[in-house]
């Protein structure tokens, strides 16, 4: 089982050298989870990498939230067709 | 090395003002960029090509030197001594950039005219995570039945996996930390292993159950009795029940395919009859058949 680590907001941003706001921005328009612990705002260690791939688009295509989210369901339906292949195409070796 | 039309590479003019450098690169980024083209190596190179083409034309001091010294780029050396002396004279050193994850290989051409990282651009250290790798091992069904260990080269270091047994055809497996090294302090990739599960046996795999067919000769399907089979766990014996009919279908519960990451959980496997019809008949068995035809 992996055990889930949780980083402080503040600290996070402090190291990738980001404006809180942003993470607000991204929690708004639920791309993350912001985790509460006695007051203090969390993330979860498993949201680093696509908190990350955010970051790059927000930073580097001059994408908003609300378009980071477009991508990243297109990314999934994607990602879930690409699988589907996968099956599909296993399927098919059933009658080669 | 050959030279790089960095105009072209972004689709602009000479004469192309800052601003506009900066919507051509935008434009082509957001078409290339590798976080919205997952496992396509080619956006990876478009994207690695604009963004230095972008590093360069973007920063007017690079983007003069290209101009001036880009299609004769091996007498850049001179303008660099010089730049250089200018440089220790006013006591300023240039930045490493902190670039894109994706866009840090620069080409041969950029490190003989600009070094080996860029130095103009100001702005955020971001820390990022290493490159995520990929690899493939292929493995034979068999292989895929039992959990194991196999040893792998990764960029010259060996890493010792376990393959559990159940893995599919296609299956892709995360190894945590074992991709590119962070940059600025961030943390490694990761390393992603795709399985490529090749099926040489009789058996037919979708997904945890198995399927074959099996020859069964006439007199057993008639008569009924027992056959031993060849499983990918062993020799099973089989009952054959008699008046089998041609093309019907047996399951053997629980004699198919392990679960993925689920202990002693296995699919069944399904047994389809192919009866055989003999061959070489002496007159008397023709006799015999004719006989049994007529009772």
């Amino acid at each position: 089982m992996e055990t889930a680590y949780f980083i402080a907001v503040d600290e996070f941003c402090t190291r990738h050298e980001i404006e809180i706001s942003l993470i607000s921005s991204l929690h708004e328009a639920g791309l993350i989870e912001i985790k509460i612990i006695q007051e203090a705002e969390f993330l979860n260690s498993e949201e680093l990498l696509p908190l990350e791939r955010y970051i790059r688009l927000y930073h580097e295509l001059n994408i908003n939230p609300e378009g980071i989210d477009v991508i990243k369901h297109l990314l999934n339906r994607i990602n879930a067709q690409h699988d589907q292949i996968i099956a599909l195409r296993n399927r098919l070796r059933l009658y080669e | 090395m050959t030279f790089i039309d960095y105009y072209k590479i972004l689709g602009i003019d000479k004469t192309a003002t800052t601003k506009d450098v900066k919507n051509a690169y935008r434009k082509l980024a957001r078409k290339f960029h590798p976080d919205l083209n997952p496992d396509d190596k080619d956006a990876k190179k478009n994207f690695q090509q604009i963004n230095e083409a972008n590093e360069v034309l973007s920063d007017p001091e690079k983007r003069k030197k290209y101009d001036q010294y880009g299609n004769d780029w091996q007498h850049a050396d001179e303008f660099e001594k010089q730049k250089q002396y200018r440089e220790q004279s006013s006591g300023s050193r240039g930045a490493r950039s902190s670039g894109s994850e994706y866009g840090e290989d620069f080409s041969d051409f950029f490190e003989s005219m600009f070094g080996g990282f860029s130095g103009g651009r100001q702005g955020r250290q971001m820390k990022y995570r290493g490159e995520d790798y990929k690899a493939e091992i292929r493995l034979e069904l068999i292989d895929a039945y039992k959990t194991h260990q196999q040893t792998i080269t990764v960029n010259g270091k060996n890493i010792r996996i376990t393959i559990p047994a159940g893995i599919e055809n296609g299956q892709t497996i995360k190894i945590s930390g074992h991709g590119s090294p962070g940059v600025n302090g961030g943390p490694n990739g990761d390393l992603y292993i795709t399985f490529s599960v090749a099926n040489h046996s009789i058996f037919k795999r979708l997904g945890d159950h198995l399927y074959a067919t099996i020859d069964l000769d006439l007199y057993t399907a008639v008569l009924g009795g027992e056959m031993i089979l060849d499983t990918l766990d062993g020799q099973v014996k089989l009952k054959v029940k008699s008046e089998t009919q041609n093309g019907s279908k047996v399951k053997l519960k629980g004699k198919g395919f392990p679960v993925y990451k689920r202990d002693d959980q296995f699919g069944d496997l399904f047994i389809t009859w192919s009866i055989k019809i003999p061959t070489n008949l002496t007159e008397k068995q023709k006799e015999l058949f004719t006989q049994l035809s007529k009772s």
